[in-house]
């Protein structure tokens, strides 16, 4: 009780300080306006999205005997390869009315037709193809001895054989929601203002003597900042992201949510029978859990630092090298940094797993033990360092 | 109720802070007195367990304070030396928040009325909901008092609390510290004599680090006696006479001027009674003189 009584009164430290609202002011328009870097076509492709989703929603309720009897029109209309990806469309194909009416062109539904078809016959090879290999190189561990690799394959082929749901309709704009990478730069700058500067400007007010000298002063409080922290870095995450969704679906158009993973370019091969929206959520998890790490980080080398100075620019090379380091690192599995949750499609678009003891332990949930154990060590380093240099003062 | 301080020593680099300090308080107002620069604040940062000693002890009820560890803060009320405090809160909400991190287990009710009562006695009741960034000087003063005050501390500290403070500000906090000195160690730092001189159990004063002195104010006024002298000297010779000798006062008067010295020569002066203000001058004149 008392410690969120503490932790509200360190969010109000916080969040009513004059340098952290403009900041966040500053960074959520700047957020908003790169998600609309053409505002004269600011909503153009959400029309072109309604009518994907028009259309897919008119594929899926056609019964087998009216796609047929389309099919057959539309063939004997434009010619053989009309279901051909490689088909070059006439002007009267492509402006409606069509075969379904005034609302669509009968471009618009074959084309949207051949690309569901193709993901879902080419998802079903790419399974058939990892099951096979997964059976190969299961029986050559097993041969070998191979613990790891044969309990790596036998989970491989447990996941891959469920049946997994048909794609019936195109996913759009959520890639961009996904893989964009300004918006998480820009709640890290806001994580990193406030992290930065949740101890040392005790510091350089002199407050800290009062909670040193103060019964919770020490650990209770200790914990309510690096706790406070946390909820602003989940918070930042949720505006900022909440925020570049909203301009994604204002602009583009988001579709799609409930068709599964592999609907989107990259994530084919994702593990478990997961939905886009699941997955998206999925992700925000991962970027929150990657924020309340940094600001652990950042609040850790504030509680350490002398001077807010030197807690700043500390802590903006601990932003940078990690941002760097998950957006260009070298092509290696551990060499990911603290940041790594922001783009956790690294250890989603295969079976990413890691032999612990001969056992294959997903490499998300190793990276998530070691951020535990940073993160504790980083407070419990906190408590023992801040403490004991202000005595030394 | 006892408090101790067992030959504290505190070294910085190329400068001893503190050098061997003992004494023992029980019950009531102790000033520290001293000029800047003596280690008053540096004293009583250690007392209040935020600096480290380089070697001595402090005790409270005879026990190491640094075992007692939140047991000795829980009983400590500090008020530092002009402490920043949290401008972006209102006076009631930095108490509130005080409360907690004091780890104050009060109903919402009692913990109003505590705030309240502070706040009443140091005279900020009126300004409760305004923010801290509005206050004074003076104010944040009295509200930094207000808190060291919140949970009724044994052990109360004070560095310099009326710097920044008007007069009748000043007064009128002396008044609210004679009132709740009752059953508390109160050690009170200044340089102001007035502060102190009519509230004070004892005086401690410190000079270089060192203790050099400590009793009552009545007694160390005693000690003065016959060293205090009035010299009748000539408008053109008086500024001659404060660089040969220690000069309390300068009273101008129609045909000479009065000098008020201290020290142990009168240089035929009147001998006349002493106060505080003469034995603060007489014990740190050297330091009076390098500042």
């Amino acid at each position: 009780m008392q410690l969120w009584k503490l932790i509200k009164y360190e969010l109000k430290k916080t969040v009513c300080n004059k340098f952290f609202t403009i900041t966040f002011f500053l960074l959520f328009v700047v957020n908003i306006m790169l998600w609309c870097e053409h505002w004269e076509a600011f909503g153009d492709g959400r029309k072109v999205t309604k009518y994907t989703k028009a259309e897919c929603a008119l594929l899926e309720s056609l019964s087998s005997e009216s796609l047929t009897a389309f099919k057959e029109k539309m063939i004997e209309q434009y010619g053989a390869d009309v279901f051909s990806p490689s088909y070059i469309p006439t002007m009267e194909m492509m402006s409606p009315p069509g075969y379904f009416g005034e609302q669509f062109s009968d471009f618009g539904i074959i084309n949207t037709y051949v690309a569901l078809q193709q993901m879902n016959e080419e998802n079903e090879a790419l399974y058939q193809n990892v099951l096979k290999a997964a059976k190969q190189f299961g029986r050559e561990a097993l041969e070998e001895g191979n613990d790891y690799e044969v309990r790596r394959n036998q989970s491989i082929i447990r996941l891959y054989s469920v049946p997994r749901p048909e794609i019936n309709c195109l996913v759009c704009s959520w890639n961009d929601f996904l893989f964009g990478r300004h918006t998480m730069l820009l709640a890290l700058l806001l994580i990193f203002q406030s992290g930065a500067g949740m101890f040392t400007k005790e510091i350089s007010s002199q407050t800290w003597l009062l909670l040193h000298t103060s019964k919770n002063g020490k650990g209770k409080t200790l914990a309510s900042k690096f706790f406070a922290a946390g909820i602003i870095a989940v918070a930042t995450v949720i505006v900022f992201q909440g925020s570049s969704m909203l301009m994604i679906h204002l602009n583009y158009g988001l579709l799609g949510a409930a068709e599964p993973v592999s609907a989107i370019q990259g994530l084919e091969l994702f593990p478990f029978s997961f939905t886009v929206g699941q997955y998206v959520l999925l992700t925000m998890l991962c970027q929150m859990w990657a924020a309340i790490v940094i600001s652990v980080l950042f609040c850790t080398v504030s509680a350490i630092s002398g001077s807010g100075l030197v807690s700043y620019i500390v802590n903006g090379f601990i932003l940078g090298g990690s941002f760097l380091l998950v957006n260009f690192s070298p092509d290696s599995e551990w060499l990911t940094g603290p940041l790594a949750l922001i783009r956790p499609e690294k250890y989603f678009e295969s079976y990413y797993t890691v032999n612990i003891l001969g056992y294959p332990v997903m490499g998300v949930l190793i990276h998530l033990i070691i951020d535990c154990v940073v993160g504790i060590g980083c407070i419990i380093l906190s408590a023992k360092v801040y403490h004991r240099k202000r005595r030394k003062i | 109720m006892e408090l101790s301080v067992e030959n504290l020593v505190k070294q910085y680099s190329g400068h001893r802070a503190l050098d061997g300090v003992s004494f023992t308080l029980n019950e009531g107002v102790y000033g520290l007195l001293g000029p800047n620069g003596a280690g008053k604040t540096t004293l009583i940062n250690i007392i209040a367990g935020i600096l480290l000693p380089t070697s001595g002890a402090v005790n409270w009820e005879k026990a190491d304070i640094g075992n007692l560890d939140w047991r000795y803060r829980e009983i400590l009320g500090f008020q530092p030396q002009t402490p920043t405090l949290y401008k972006t809160f209102r006076a009631d909400e930095f108490l509130y928040y005080m409360a907690a991190v004091k780890g104050m287990n009060l109903s919402k009710k009692e913990l109003r009325m505590t705030v309240d009562k502070v706040l009443d006695i140091v005279n900020l009741r009126q300004d409760a909901h305004r923010k801290i960034r509005e206050f004074s000087g003076g104010m944040r003063q009295r509200l930094g008092i207000a808190q060291a005050l919140l949970n009724e501390p044994k052990l109360l500290l004070l560095d310099e609390p009326t710097a920044g403070l008007d007069p009748q500000e000043r007064i009128r906090l002396r008044n609210v510290i004679a009132t709740v000195a009752l059953n508390k160690i109160v050690i009170w730092t200044t340089h102001i004599v007035s502060d102190i001189e009519y509230m004070a159990k004892e005086i401690l004063m410190l000079k270089n680090g060192r203790l050099i002195a400590r009793d009552t104010p009545a007694a160390l006024v005693d000690k003065m006696q016959g060293k205090v002298f009035s010299l009748s000297v000539s408008p053109q010779e008086a500024a001659v006479w404060q660089t040969r000798t220690l000069v309390g006062n300068i009273r101008k008067r129609d045909a000479d001027v009065l000098l008020r010295i201290v020290g142990d020569n009168g240089f035929g002066g009147i001998t006349v009674p002493p106060n505080l203000e003469d034995v603060y001058l007489y014990y740190f004149q050297e330091i009076a003189e390098e500042e």
